[in-house]
């Protein structure tokens, strides 16, 4: 069922996404032609400003397209009259939630992706990629002599994975903030928002709390770049992930026992 | 065997408002019941909880002897009070819908259905009246073979020439071993079709009678003895 559901997700949002990234995609070698023609005698100058308007607008409305298209789902199809539809179907809240997470996250990573696409292509030259390596490898170079490069590794996957469950917690803050909404308020929209800053204020009293052995610790940490990174690399990126995959455990819990035990639809 | 659905001591409340208060009501296989009451008196509140749409504040409410959740949802069949087909399908896509996440439906027997009615199963719902809109809604729901159908107000913004050719549906869809629970308040319409009515009034039951003893101890159509009991 969890398939069936990824399947429809995917289906009812591509309508937006689609045509969104096709506009990106398209407008990438046309504003890279019309900068690429130079001298525009005056009267025809607004063409350009125009264009390379309209291409970033673009990329603009890719990238803030998913998180907006994520919460405007998420309520439509769980709390308003959608919801008798998806709420009467043979199928576990989990599933619903874990549906919903897949779909937004194939959309953030490929607006992501799109965004990539298109501003290589705009820029990319030869030239311009060769500089790029060079540079790259004197960092790589300079880093592995002055450094412990393991610790490195270590660091830069640590960084890849924060980013990763970084795709799944906005998401889940906000079904959150739609599942407290719902219990708290007959408005919807007004009671999400309150819900929403009632996440943020605990997570920020928490965050402060947990600062506090973070600091204390951090202060014996010695001066080298060594230690520095080693602080990060083997105590605090690894306490972020963990207390980032508790905090999804947390959100989804929430979300799931709201919307199996207290679902009002009225 | 479970009764298909057994409601105990069942309270629900919005706030300080009471909807439904210690309702205590059995339905069996294979009837036709009309959920009949007055504007706000309990009728969608009921419908909802069987549907696991809201929850109870008090008692509880078993179907074949579960309370609602994934495996009572595969046996109920829900007609909404209001319209909750996404706009920008097609009723095409909303019948591969339903295929997909429902074992029981009958996809066959909704196209039959859809050209009865003269529906163009490749028109998007944006185009299509409230009235069309509503007998697509019918249609998947009576195309399941469910146990227990359950339809608000299924009738109200159908035509009477339509009315007619759903309330057949109705009639012909279901077996011996389903239960269809109607709620309305046009109850001439459907006074023909039904075995058995429940009265509701502010959130309680105040009758659950076979049609037949209300003409015989009444003496009159269950039309016109709700009037008299309702009378305002």
């Amino acid at each position: 069922m969890l398939g069936r559901l990824i399947k429809h997700e995917l289906k009812a949002t591509a309508r937006y996404f689609l045509p969104l990234f096709l506009i990106a995609i398209v407008l990438t070698p046309i504003t890279r032609f019309t900068l690429w023609i130079g001298n525009y005698p005056k009267i025809l100058q607004f063409i350009p400003t125009v264009i390379v308007f309209v291409y970033v607008a673009s990329l603009i409305m890719v990238a803030s397209a998913s998180i907006l298209l994520i919460i405007y789902r998420f309520y439509k199809s769980m709390v308003t009259d959608e919801g008798y539809l998806m709420h009467t179907l043979p199928v576990s809240t989990e599933s619903h939630i874990m549906s919903k997470l897949t779909v937004s996250s194939i959309w953030t990573i490929s607006s992501w992706l799109v965004i990539f696409i298109s501003l290589s292509g705009m820029f990319f030259t030869s030239e311009r990629l060769s500089l790029l390596i060079d540079k790259l490898s004197y960092a790589w170079f300079y880093i592995n002599t002055t450094i412990n490069g393991s610790l490195v590794v270590l660091f830069i996957i640590e960084i890849i994975f924060l980013v990763i469950l970084g795709i799944f917690t906005s998401p889940l803050i906000y079904y959150a903030s739609i599942a407290i909404g719902q219990v708290i308020s007959k408005n919807k929209i007004l009671g999400s928002i309150i819900g929403y800053f009632i996440i943020q204020v605990v997570s920020q009293i928490i965050g402060v709390i947990l600062m506090v052995p973070v600091g204390i610790y951090g202060d014996r940490v010695g001066d080298s770049a060594d230690s520095i990174l080693s602080f990060f690399a083997s105590f605090f990126f690894p306490a972020t992930i963990l207390l980032a995959v508790f905090t999804q455990l947390v959100l989804f819990v929430i979300t799931d026992y709201i919307f199996k035990k207290k679902l009002n639809l009225e | 065997m479970n009764p298909l659905l057994e409601c105990s001591s069942l309270s629900k409340r919005y706030g300080k408002v009471t909807a439904l208060s210690d309702i205590n009501l059995t339905l069996e296989r294979g009837k036709i019941v009309g959920l009949l009451g007055p504007n706000g008196s309990g009728k969608t509140t009921l419908i909802k909880l069987i549907n696991g749409l809201l929850v109870p504040s008090k008692g509880q409410l078993l179907i074949n002897g579960t309370a609602p959740g994934t495996e009572t949802k595969k046996v109920v069949s829900y007609l909404p009070d209001k319209t909750y087909l996404n706009n920008w399908m097609r009723v095409r896509n909303l019948l591969d819908f339903f295929e997909d996440f429902y074992n029981n439906f009958d996809k066959k027997r909704a196209y039959d259905m859809l050209e009865k009615l003269h529906i163009n199963p490749n028109d998007s719902l944006k185009t299509m009246s409230k009235g069309t809109k509503e007998k697509v809604q019918l249609i998947l729901v009576m195309s399941r073979n469910a146990d227990l159908y359950v339809l608000d107000e299924p009738i109200g913004g159908v035509d009477p020439a339509s009315r007619d050719y759903i309330l057949d549906t109705i009639i012909s869809n279901y077996n011996e071993n389903s239960t269809v629970l109607i709620s309305t308040h046009l109850i001439a319409d459907v006074e023909n079709v039904l075995d058995e009515v429940i009265f509701i009034q502010n959130g309680r039951i105040n009758l659950q009678s076979s049609v037949d003893d209300i003409r015989t101890k009444e003496g009159k159509s269950v039309d016109a003895y709700f009037r008299e009991v309702y009378k305002c």
